[in-house]
């Protein structure tokens, strides 16, 4: 019960994902670049490449 | 006009006549009106010479004879209410057979069944019956085993009223029912003894309730810990396989597979306490962190 718990939430996001994935080939890179902003409120230190 | 006339003079005389009327009849003993539970005991030249029991008008000439129109001047009528009464006897005090100091409450009910002997064979009849009934209950209940005084009451009740019933008979009193409504200790000390061995004996009751309690809780506990170890155990064994089976459905499309990963890590990496340094992907200082192998967390810049 506990495996399949743990399963569960996979599976809907990649259903979720699948999803999101026909509606158009960035909507995937979008939503990820979307999910990693909040790793700036918890980052401690923020390097920049400035050259870039 | 002689109509109207007429009317109001056959009214006031109705309104006049009618209450002299019943008013004389009733003063000369022509008739009596009995109320329910009452009766009426008849005297002439000291003799009883009737009683009415049955509620209602009663003629008496015809129920008791011409010389009830005597009554008024030379006897007179006594009226006994005839309805249950009822009377409690507290703490008779009666020895038990093993010489126990004992209290009994009686309760009796009784009601007038000879109106006439009620009312002279007896002066006291009440206070006669009362004094039977504390009799009979000291003479038929002392030394009884205290086992049957204390448990055996309809007994007890029924032998008092076999021996009260033929003499409340003979005063006019049809006795009811006898009812013993409590025995009780009347020595103190003793009072005390026993009240000491209820209470251990409950506190011993208790206490053993509450160790087959805990007993059987152990018991259920020790159950349920065995089946749960076993469930768990099996969820942990087929764990692998259930998560490893869904991976691999997911990864049939490597570019879900790698964005569920990719959220997954993300969501730990928010939900995990760790210090977070973002450093571009492509930058010299991440070279050296990845030669160096550091301690230290870090994520990918966002694109």
């Amino acid at each position: 019960m506990k495996a399949e718990a743990e399963v569960e939430p996979l599976r809907w996001l990649a259903e979720q994902l699948q999803l999101l994935k026909q509606s158009g080939p960035e909507a995937i890179p979008g939503y990820l670049r979307n999910v990693r902003l909040d790793l700036y409120k918890r980052a401690k230190r923020i390097i920049l490449d400035m050259g870039r | 006009m002689t109509f109207l006339l007429a009317f109001f003079i056959t009214l006031i005389v109705c309104i006049i006549l009618v209450p002299l009327v019943t008013g004389l009849g009733k003063f000369f003993c022509l008739f009596a009106i009995v109320q329910e539970c009452e009766a009426h005991v008849f005297l002439l030249f000291g003799r009883v010479i009737g009683v009415i029991d049955d509620p209602g008008l009663h003629l008496l000439a015809f129920k008791i004879g011409p010389h009830a129109l005597l009554i008024r001047f030379f006897g007179a009528v006594r009226r006994v209410d005839l309805r249950l009464d009822q009377e409690y006897l507290r703490s008779e005090p009666v020895n038990s057979e093993e010489g126990t100091p004992m209290g009994i409450g009686v309760w009796y009910e009784m009601r007038v069944g000879s109106p006439a002997d009620y009312l002279f064979r007896n002066t006291d009849p009440r206070g006669s019956l009362r004094a039977n009934v504390r009799n009979a209950t000291v003479r038929c209940l002392s030394n009884m085993p205290l086992q049957n005084l204390l448990e055996d009451r309809h007994k007890m009740s029924r032998r008092v009223r076999e021996e009260v019933s033929p003499k409340s008979e003979a005063w006019g009193f049809h006795l009811g029912s006898v009812y013993i409504r409590k025995v009780h200790f009347r020595d103190d000390q003793m009072i005390h003894q026993i009240e000491q061995k209820v209470v251990n004996r409950l506190r011993q009751v208790t206490s053993a309730i509450r160790q087959q309690g805990a007993n059987q809780v152990a018991i259920i506990k020790s159950g349920a810990e065995r089946t749960a170890a076993a469930e768990f155990a099996h969820a942990a064994a087929v764990r692998p396989y259930l998560v490893g089976k869904a991976i691999q459905e997911i990864a049939m499309d490597k570019e879900i597979l790698e964005a569920v990963f990719q959220i997954l890590e993300t969501e730990k990496m928010l939900d995990g306490d760790v210090d977070l340094a973002l450093v571009p992907r492509e930058s010299l200082f991440a070279r050296l962190l990845a030669t160096q192998g550091a301690a230290l967390g870090a994520a990918p810049a966002p694109q």
